[in-house]
């Protein structure tokens, strides 16, 4: 089973992306915040991470910078989502694979999640 | 303060433009007295030196009648002069009797050379007053202009030479920039800009586009004496003298640092509201979609076609928050834009398609081809187009047929889309492109939407250097048209 890490800081959303990704057969663990993340990440080890660019306190994308960072999570692909949609260049640079704009479309997520996952096997 | 005002700017009671409106009698009486004096002399230099001079004096006392009381007091003081001149200086002195011809015959030749000297003293006189009039009411207009102009607080104006050079400073200039007249006269109006903005030469790049343009307006920040900046609009408009050459400019001022900041606030409100707005929108999307494929065993139940709907009323929520946040960044500035080289006819083509399948109502139809490719943001101009068949099919409740058309010549690309649906007012060609403009129809029937769409559209399509328009006939259809440069890089 693949292991996807969901970081966002909005429960519900946390919640709506585990219950879609668990329908869908994949093991999930969450984070709500950037320390959160880069521990959970660290322990983990998940097959893809997904990540919340604004994070409480915190920018989604120097989460992304320090997972690339770290030799164990370097290679983990990341999809960043936002509520900003026209963000994509940011998240590309600072190491993120892909991005969705919220509100997405869980399909999208889906397939993307597939494609990433499939990637590490 | 109004009061005051008031007292400074009244004029003066109206002048008379008749140049004499004394009592007729008091005239008359001061052309008596002239004349007597004038006769009395006369008498006693006559008795004095034993010559006699029929005329002289007279015409001093015709002129001075004439100058005083005007004409009449003038052909007055004549018939009394040569009464005055045949009873007692024609020989024999003292009778009105009948005197030699030659008595007779100067008598006459007076009596026509003092009317003609009246109506010249009297004509004369009315010129010059006329002339006093003139200035005194020029004085007074000056004088209530430059109180005006003085007394105004709320804009700063102040005039420069043809250089620059700052030549007048009104109460507002001061108030609204902190610096005295005494502080600026003389001075070049470039100390009010940003280093930078001297070194790029704009205060005299503002004065050649007044010149040029018959007026110049900018906005941007402008110092104050104390250091701090206002946001300020100005208006530089050239002054010229009646021969139409320029000798200075005038620059009106205004500071609007408090407006910006209140639309600074707005549209940072905006953005904040439209981000926390789609939070919740993303977990009932995701939400709704986990629901779906709950009862992805019994695709036609009602409960599927509810969650179906609900995904379809999610997107148009999500979209309407995009537009808001769009219109902010059109306002601010910041909207971005891409510009990579795209294939315009396969974006019309695959757009179709979409908006084919979620209007099931409507037949829309593809015409022309476009053979060149375009430069720019390949999903902005799809945003332009969706935008445009939405409308379409939004506006033709009652008719089925959309035509989507592509032309181009060597230079543009044109689109066009076509309904057949309730067609706007004339009036509102233009103002369809304004920010939240809604058009309502004599029925007072109103179609959903926030009036950004087009205003988004068309600013996009501007971004691109295009031009996007309407041609409708009410009851008719409307045609939006948009034209993009092609590109040839």
């Amino acid at each position: 089973m693949k292991k996807v890490l969901v970081v966002d800081d909005d429960e519900a959303i946390q919640e709506a992306i585990q219950i879609s990704l668990e329908l869908d057969d994949y093991f999930v663990c969450t984070a709500s915040d950037g320390p959160g993340a880069i521990k959970t990440a660290l322990t983990e080890i998940p097959d893809m991470i997904i990540l919340d660019v604004l994070l409480s306190g915190d920018d989604g994308r120097n989460v992304a910078r320090q997972l690339r960072s770290h030799a164990s999570t370097k290679h983990i692909p990341i999809v960043m989502v936002s509520a900003h949609p026209n963000i994509k260049q940011t998240v590309i640079d600072a190491g993120a694979d892909n991005f969705l704009p919220k509100p997405f479309d869980m399909d999208d997520l889906l397939s993307l999640a597939a494609k990433y996952t499939a990637r590490t096997k | 303060m109004a009061t005051t005002l008031h007292t400074k700017l009244r004029l003066k009671p109206q002048w008379n433009t008749r140049a004499f409106s004394y009592d007729p009698i008091l005239l008359y009486a001061t052309a008596t007295l002239i004349t007597g004096i004038v006769v009395f002399t006369k008498l006693l230099l006559t008795q004095l030196t034993g010559v006699d001079y029929p005329f002289v004096g007279f015409f001093a006392a015709i002129v001075a009648s004439a100058w005083i009381g005007g004409l009449r007091a003038g052909l007055y003081s004549t018939i009394l002069s040569a009464i005055s001149m045949y009873f007692l200086f024609s020989e024999p002195a003292l009778t009105f009797a009948v005197k030699s011809p030659s008595a007779a015959i100067s008598a006459s030749v007076f009596m026509l050379e003092g009317t003609f000297v009246s109506f010249l003293s009297h004509t004369m006189h009315r010129a010059l007053k006329g002339l006093e009039i003139k200035n005194e009411e020029l004085v007074q207009s000056e004088e209530r202009y430059r109180l005006v102009v003085e007394t105004v607080k709320d804009y700063s104006i102040y005039t420069m030479d043809k250089d620059g050079y700052i030549t007048s400073w009104n109460e507002g200039a001061h108030q609204i920039k902190g610096y005295t007249q005494d502080d600026v006269m003389g001075r070049h109006y470039s100390m009010f800009f940003e280093d930078e903005e001297i070194e790029d030469g704009k205060p005299w790049k503002y004065l050649i586009s007044a010149i040029e343009n018959g007026r110049f307006e900018d906005e941007g920040w402008r110092k104050k004496k104390d250091g701090t900046k206002i946001w300020a609009n100005i208006i530089i408009t050239p002054i010229k003298d009646a021969a139409g050459t320029i000798y200075g400019f005038s620059a009106i001022v205004k500071d609007l640092t408090e407006r910006r900041e209140i639309e600074r606030r707005k549209d940072e409100f905006i953005s904040i509201a439209s981000h926390e707005l789609k939070t919740p929108v993303t977990s009932m999307k995701v939400f709704t979609q986990i629901l779906l494929k709950t009862f992805n065993n019994f695709p036609q139940s009602p409960p599927v076609k509810y969650l179906m709907k609900m995904d379809v009323q999610l997107n148009k929520l999500t979209s309407l928050i995009n537009d808001l946040l769009d219109v902010t960044k059109i306002q601010t500035g910041k909207l971005e834009f891409k510009n990579e080289q795209f294939n315009i006819a396969q974006l019309v083509t695959d757009i179709v398609e979409n908006m084919q399948e979620i209007s099931p109502n409507h037949k829309i139809m593809l015409k022309g081809h476009i053979q060149d490719m375009i430069n720019g943001d390949k999903d902005r101009i799809g945003q332009v187009l969706i935008n445009c068949i939405t409308n379409a099919v939004k506006y033709s409740p009652n008719t089925d047929l959309i035509e989507v058309g592509l032309a181009q010549d060597r230079t543009q690309a044109l689109l066009y889309v076509k309904d057949y649906g309730v067609g706007i007012p004339k009036e509102y060609t233009e103002k369809v492109f304004e920010r939240f403009f809604r058009v309502y129809d004599d029925r007072e029937k109103t179609y959903p939407g926030l009036g950004m769409g087009l205003y988004i559209s068309s600013e996009i399509v501007k971004r691109h250097s295009g031009k996007m328009w309407v041609e409708s006939e009410i009851g008719k259809g409307s045609t939006f048209y948009i034209s993009l440069p092609i590109s040839y890089i």
